[in-house]
């Protein structure tokens, strides 16, 4: 009887020996991660104060939802997307986004206007995320109410990171901007996706030039304006953690023909502008 | 029927109708077991496998998608870098074959890049059920620009036959092709 039940208690040890789910499960041990409020701490000492004064922000996703990946491939490539609830409407329309990475050495990377002839404020680009930190979506309505939606990002080295394509290439093409709308059998009051490319190294001031290893001077895109027939349809102020070769995805309601205007600067005060006609395709 | 002697006999022992009813239980047991290990093994039947100078040599099919495109080759890499980087994968290498070739030789040659990404998650996912694939790794896209001024866009897509990748191998090969279809709109 003995003999059976230390049989029996042997075979279990080797059977959660050879079981290697059971055997990583033994062998893990608990990871120790940075608490809630270590992650928030330079918002709730600082950045709150600095770009918001005492003004109240409700943290909450009844406005819009913020995606972004927990861990980003790419520090310098960070896709994030705002997706917004509400439609903008001239009642209520959200006017003013922030994007904020809280450990950025700027941390932030760009302030957006948007009004009601975007028909919805949905967002999309890729940041630089410099260490593991929270990145912050701060929308302001336009009964200035403040809401905000934050995801913590594991990333790090995305200020640094040289960039993707060689100087020569990059100054060859620096400007270029390529405004692609779908193609519209007739105008109506949807809002339609609209994506901006800008050609543009957008350096940050603190990547090392691979030959000299001496650091590449900032120079970075600062300012981005669209007209449609005279009217803004999307502005924003950017800073350093915009990744290379910028491309936002927004939205704008093409009620009419006419002509889009696309107007950009950067901080060597270069100014770049495109013109494009948008007609409806006949069928 | 009348019973045979022997017949009898082993009726009258009990515990040899027992010891044979295990032992079909066992053989019934051997035999899943090989077909599992023989389907599991052999993901892609197109597999043609010989020897050659001590080693194996593997036929395996791999399958392409690609896309032809009149957009002038720089914008091309560029949209393919932004949607790379827009599905979270990691750009790798960026292999400017074309260019190389054209400056050791100092000829003029036409354009030719190799992208190599990956994404880390989808590759751990990968790699533990099926090792195999880590010659496929990272994800590998071709753009070439010959004197017809089209460029073409090609991917080493995953297969869509084995049984053990089959749901995440259409996951990444959906990113796949959005990737090359994005790079020639």
């Amino acid at each position: 009887m003995h003999t059976k039940l230390h049989l029996m208690i042997l075979m279990s040890f080797f059977l959660a020996s050879s079981n290697p789910v059971l055997a990583e499960t033994i062998k893990k041990k608990p990871v120790p991660t940075e608490s809630l409020d270590s992650q928030n701490s330079v918002w709730n000492d600082m950045l709150k104060d600095f770009y918001f004064e005492d003004k109240p922000i409700i943290e909450s996703d009844e406005v819009f939802d913020f995606t972004a990946p927990y861990r980003a491939e790419d520090g310098a490539m960070v896709p994030i997307k705002v997706t917004a609830k509400i439609p903008q409407t001239n009642e209520r329309f959200i006017k003013n986004m922030w994007i904020i990475i809280d450990k950025n050495p700027k941390p932030l990377a760009g302030k957006f206007q948007f009004s009601p002839l975007n028909g919805k404020a949905d967002l999309a680009m890729r940041i630089r995320v410099d260490a593991y930190s929270p990145v912050r979506i701060v929308a302001e309505m336009n009964d200035d109410k403040l809401y905000m939606v934050s995801h913590y990002v594991k990333s790090s080295g995305g200020c640094s990171a040289p960039a993707s394509s060689d100087a020569a290439t990059a100054l060859a093409r620096l400007g270029k901007i390529r405004l692609k709308t779908p193609k519209i059998s007739s105008f109506f009051e949807e809002p339609v996706q609209t994506r901006l490319a800008i050609s543009h190294p957008n350096t940050s001031g603190l990547q090392k030039d691979q030959v000299t290893t001496l650091f590449v001077p900032p120079h970075y895109i600062s300012k981005i304006d669209v007209k449609f027939e005279g009217e803004s349809i999307f502005s924003a102020e950017t800073d350093i953690s915009i990744s290379e070769n910028p491309n936002f995805k927004f939205y704008f309601v093409p009620k009419k023909a006419g002509t889009l205007v696309t107007e950009v600067t950067d901080t060597k005060g270069n100014k770049f502008t495109q013109t494009k006609k948008l007609e409806a395709t006949v069928n | 029927m009348p019973y045979r002697s022997s017949q009898l006999k082993s009726m009258n022992r009990p515990y040899l109708w027992v010891a044979i009813f295990w032992l079909k239980i066992l053989l019934a047991f051997v035999l899943l077991l090989a077909i599992a290990t023989a389907s599991s093994t052999e993901p892609n039947k197109n597999k043609k496998r010989h020897k050659i100078d001590g080693g194996n040599i593997t036929n395996v099919s791999v399958p392409v998608y690609s896309r032809e495109t009149k957009k002038p080759f720089d914008d091309v890499i560029e949209d393919l870098l932004v949607i790379i980087g827009e599905h979270n994968f990691r750009l790798n290498q960026h292999a400017h074959i074309g260019k190389a070739i054209g400056e050791r030789n100092n000829i003029s040659f036409f354009s030719a890049d190799v992208l190599h990404f990956c994404n880390l998650t989808y590759a751990k996912e990968l790699l533990e059920v099926a090792p195999d694939y880590l010659l496929r790794m990272p994800c590998r896209l071709s753009v070439i620009q010959k004197n017809d001024k089209k460029t073409k866009i090609e991917v080493w897509l995953l297969p869509e036959d084995d049984k053990r990748t089959i749901e995440l191998s259409n996951k990444i090969n959906t990113i796949l092709k959005n990737i090359v279809n994005y790079g020639a709109n």
